[in-house]
């Protein structure tokens, strides 16, 4: 049993709110491996050269801590790092955007709807992202997608296998809000394809443990 | 000066940053009764459970959620708590912040071991004070 899409278009949080919650994470987020770097080191280093008596952090095992924590914090990081150049590169890569049946858009996959010849509609879209999130979300084998429609929009309901995390916002607001949770998660992926979506002014919402996509109808599109 | 067993709870869901700052408070506070709690969740209803007039070590954010907004109901909970919030980054806005909902002091996490010393006996001698008062 599937539920039916909602018909109201989300409304997107502003890029304003993005880039603040951005710039908090980022000054954050990132300082926080940063720090666990320069503290790790300097524990090594005073395991080489240690400092007075009333100070001395016990050395038996410091340094095997600093190690570990030399290798973690630098992972982090790289995660972090990693995680903002897939957001930098959702933002730059090249669109080709194209007026197509939704039938071809989601060939492969069971469609389901109540919607009069849904199939037949033709969205205007660029369709990588799309089946991307279609992949991301189910998987190699075909997935049962929900249609709807309203007067300005064919509403996808895309199922996922996996449980999504319960959001406060959209997933870029969230990674955006917190690069330490989410980075390298599924929350990643889809701020990546809310992005690339929101570029060609494509709505996405979490809910219910699927990912709504609201694609324009292209004008003349069959009713 | 009393060095009786000093009761502190560090809460940092930053693995490395807890132990870190554990090796510095054995260092300085070999006296410190030190708990370390480093998973977020249900953070709060774990802290009510803390031992009496403890100093909590906590980090500002946990589990991606700013810890700011747990203080007030702590400190309802148990007013005999002295809560040190503690930021990779804070600005002056998020100290006062901090500051009102009545943590007993709000720093940025040094990046140096030296800066923790400082930090950690500061605080220390805070909760001393606060505790003989």
């Amino acid at each position: 049993m599937t539920a039916s899409p909602p018909s109201a278009v989300p409304k997107t949080e502003s890029t304003e709110d993005i880039l603040d919650a951005l710039l908090f994470s980022v000054s954050h987020d990132l300082r926080s491996p940063l720090l666990t770097l320069s503290l790790s080191a300097e524990l090594i280093r005073e395991a080489v050269d240690p400092p007075p008596a009333a100070n001395r952090v016990d050395q038996a095992g410091n340094t095997a801590v600093a190690l570990d924590a030399l290798k973690e914090g630098a992972a982090d990081l790289e995660r972090m790092l990693s995680a903002l150049t897939t957001v930098s590169r959702a933002r730059r890569r090249e669109q080709e955007i194209r007026t197509l049946p939704v039938r071809v858009l989601l060939g492969g996959h069971v469609v389901s709807s109540n919607v009069e010849h849904a199939e037949g509609l033709t969205v205007r879209v660029d369709a990588t992202p799309v089946r991307e999130l279609i992949d991301r979300l189910c998987g190699e084998d075909p997935a049962e997608i929900r249609l709807g429609r309203t007067a300005t929009h064919v509403v996808l309901r895309i199922p996922s296998r996996a449980d999504l995390p319960v959001l406060d916002g959209s997933p870029l607001i969230a990674l955006a809000r917190s690069l330490q949770l989410w980075a390298g998660t599924i929350v990643e992926d889809l701020a990546s394809l809310q992005l690339q979506l929101a570029r060609q002014a494509v709505p996405m919402e979490l809910a219910e443990g699927a990912v709504y996509v609201w694609l324009p109808v292209s004008a003349g599109s069959s009713r | 000066m009393n060095q009786g067993a000093v009761p502190v709870v560090i809460v940092d869901d930053e693995v490395d940053h807890a132990i870190i700052i554990r090796r510095v408070l054995a260092a300085i506070a070999p006296y410190a009764a030190v708990d370390v709690m480093t998973d977020p969740h249900a953070v709060e209803d774990r802290l009510i459970q803390a031992p009496p007039r403890a100093l909590l070590l906590m980090d500002r954010m946990l589990a991606g959620r700013q810890s700011i907004d747990l203080i007030p109901g702590l400190l309802r909970a148990r007013p005999d708590l002295s809560i040190a919030l503690l930021s990779a980054a804070l600005s002056d806005e998020d100290r006062k912040r901090a500051l009102a909902a009545g943590a007993v002091a709000a720093a940025e996490k040094p990046g140096t071991l030296d800066g923790w010393r400082m930090l950690l006996r500061e605080l220390l001698g805070l909760h001393r004070a606060r505790s003989v008062a």
